[in-house]
């Protein structure tokens, strides 16, 4: 008796994380389609290119300037 | 004043605490949880870092973490928007971490520590630049970080002077020169963000015919800035590398346990040689730019000790510096640097000399180990005991595991959880590879030598880096001394040679040249301690259990001696349960 509630238990379990794992999936796949595909037709109508996939090339180089963030302390304390 | 570094959530987790200038301890989270490249939240290595310093977390007067994770967010959610509808299982498999924990770092820390006080963010390659630099002997330099990616930037160059740094260029993702290098070991059938440096070796057995074919792939200007032709590649959506295009122009991708033919050992040698060319072209511009005779580099790229090994000689830069841990793993102690001594103005005191910044354990500790496990030892009276013991057994060709002191920062054993044996013999790398490392057999094995005999056998540069100190140059060997040398000479006639200096390591130098009155050569085969697949060994029990489990014949740990064959009943396979 013990054991079968021992398996079924376990069983219980595993389809609680089957479950929560493809809620999971279903949701990402939901942002996925609404939130970046959204995004992604926005930018194509307005040609913003988000990868430079072609670096861009200034003075027949591929250096780019570098903005700093950690000038200052203040700047540093941000997370971007 | 106190600074706790911290990386975490990327690869090579790792904390490190400066203390009034000092950087006191250094450690990654891998060698405590035993899981290699552990990317998880630094807690051990972190409670290590405090208790060295003996300071609570609340008298850290600040935290610097060891990125700016918002714009890396950015960067990752920019990919999956130019590639859309492509790439959702990538999206699907990086998202949760994102919204679990490393959109909440700065929640993370403070909860996971109960810390109150500031934390700043230091963009990646400021990291990667500040672990070098403020690191280093020089009061000014040239830097060059070059990695896989960061936030946005692949690759950066500036200038240093006193306390401060200033990056002045970059190149951005995806152009990078860590990931086309990372492209090509995946192609070429082995773990990417880990065999990059077999890569390295196999490029040694190889001609660079496809160097024209890379030249397609990648487009060096001739400042040596560089941009990739992404249509070779697909790692900005997908978690695999090369592309169709790819495979087109190079032939099928190796699988992992294929043969390594010609064409593979010459994509090797080609892939090697155009990212050395690469970095020789940037660094020479560099050096025109600033007339600065010093350079700085840091990032994965700058594990690359083939190149490493050529630069003061392709180029005019003189002096050259590079940590022990130039990976992702050292950001925690550049973010640290670079709070304390350019955020914060402290003048720079320190200099990092040695490797040597993980935990120890004494004798007492030791023996306690030993004892509860009823293993059967001998003791050593003094130094001068053990190190002409061991230098006998070495000399005899035994295998020996060297477990010494604090453990080193970075990814290679530098002789303090090192296994030591005859370099002279030249069955020894047949032999190590079949009692413990079961490595590719185009693998060569690693030399260390007493500073003032370097000159004797290796072809190196006038004044030796310092970065030779920590396994990160490759030099030629001297043509008439590789003949003595067989188990340590690469193909190509090279070393990756450790420098030890007496003051880094006492016991370890005193070993060597005991080991050279013996045999006439002062030079150890010294390669990391640890089981295929697993980090190097921490403690006492990881250092037991990977002898028992291998086939190292003696431990030396602190000052007792184990024989492998005293202990039957402890004896275990590592081999059933070794991965890549
Ligand atoms: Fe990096």
């Amino acid at each position: 008796m013990k054991l079968f509630f021992k398996g079924f238990a376990a069983g219980f379990k595993e389809f609680g994380h089957s479950i929560s794992k493809t809620i999971n999936v279903v949701t990402l796949l939901f942002v996925f389609i609404f939130g970046i595909g959204l995004v992604a037709l926005f930018s194509k109508v307005g040609r913003k290119k988000f990868l430079p996939m072609t670096h861009p090339e200034k003075d027949g180089s591929y250096w780019a300037d570098k903005a700093s963030t950690n000038k200052t302390k203040e700047e540093s304390l941000r997370p971007f | 004043m106190i600074v706790l570094g911290i990386s975490a959530f990327s690869h090579d987790s790792s904390a490190a605490i400066i203390k009034d200038g000092e950087l006191v301890a250094a450690a990654e989270e891998e060698r405590f949880t035993r899981k290699k490249h552990d990317f998880s939240f630094p807690y051990n290595a972190i409670r290590f870092c405090l208790q060295k310093a003996g300071v609570t977390i609340n008298q850290v007067d600040c935290i610097a973490f060891y990125e700016k994770p918002l714009l890396k967010f950015e960067r990752i959610m920019s990919q999956f928007v130019y590639s859309f509808p492509r790439g959702f299982t990538a999206f699907a498999k990086t998202m949760p971490s994102w919204i679990n924990e490393k959109l909440h770092i700065r929640g993370i820390i403070k909860r996971k520590l109960k810390y109150l006080g500031n934390i700043y963010f230091i963009e990646h390659h400021l990291a990667h630049a500040a672990s070098s630099y403020l690191m280093s002997p020089f009061s000014e330099s040239v830097i060059l970080t070059v990695d896989g990616v960061g936030e946005w930037a692949s690759a950066t160059y500036g200038f240093a002077k006193d306390n401060e740094i200033h990056l002045e260029k970059e190149i951005r993702f995806p152009h990078s020169l860590g990931l086309l290098y990372s492209a090509v070991t995946g192609y070429l059938g082995m773990s990417v963000n880990n065999s990059e440096y077999k890569v390295m070796g196999l490029a040694a057995y190889g001609k660079p015919l496809y160097v024209d074919k890379f030249r397609k792939v990648l487009d060096v200007k001739k400042d040596g800035s560089f941009a990739l032709d992404m249509d070779y590649f697909v790692y900005h959506y997908r978690m695999s590398m090369p592309s169709k295009k790819f495979i087109e122009e190079f032939g099928p991708a190796r699988k992992k346990e294929e043969e390594i033919t010609e064409r593979h050992k010459d994509i090797a040698a080609s892939l090697q040689k155009v990212v050395e060319d690469t970095l020789f072209l940037i660094i020479r511009n560099l050096h025109t730019k600033y007339s600065c005779n010093n350079l700085c580099m840091a990032g994965g790229v700058a594990l690359n000790s083939v190149a490493n090994g050529k630069i003061l000689k392709e180029t005019p830069f003189k002096r050259f510096f590079i940590q022990p841990a130039a990976g992702d793993g050292g950001t925690s102690v550049g973010a640290a640097a670079y709070v304390y001594y350019s955020l914060f103005g402290n003048n720079r005191s320190f200099v990092m000399k040695h490797a040597y910044l993980g935990p120890s354990y004494t004798d007492e500790q030791i023996k306690k180990y030993l004892e509860h496990y009823h293993v059967k030892y001998t003791l050593f009276k003094n130094d001068n005991e053990l190190t002409t013991n061991v230098a006998k057994l070495i000399y005899n060709n035994h295998v020996v595991g060297w477990f010494q002191g604090r453990t080193e920062f970075g990814p290679r054993a530098l002789g303090a959880r090192s296994i030591l044996s005859n370099p002279c013999n030249p069955k020894m790398r047949g032999i190590l590879n079949l009692k413990v490392k079961h490595r590719e057999k185009f693998r060569p094995f690693a030399p260390v030598i007493c500073v003032e005999d370097i000159h004797d056998y290796f072809d190196v540069d006038k004044e030796v880096p310092i970065a030779a100190d920590y396994m990160l140059m490759v030099y030629p060997i001297k043509k008439q001394k590789q003949k003595l040398l067989p188990a340590v000479t690469h193909v190509d006639g090279t070393g990756r040679l450790q420098v030890i200096r007496r003051e880094q390591n006492p016991r370890y130098y005193s070993l060597i040249k005991e080991f050279g009155k013996l045999s006439k050569v002062p030079i150890l085969i010294n390669t990391s301690f640890n089981i295929r697949g697993e980090p190097i060994v921490c403690t006492p029990h990881d250092a037991y259990l990977c002898m028992m489990g291998t086939g190292i014949d003696y431990l030396v740990m602190g000052n007792y001696l184990i024989k492998r064959d005293d202990n039957p009943k402890h004896m275990w396979d590592s081999e059933k349960y070794a991965t890549d």
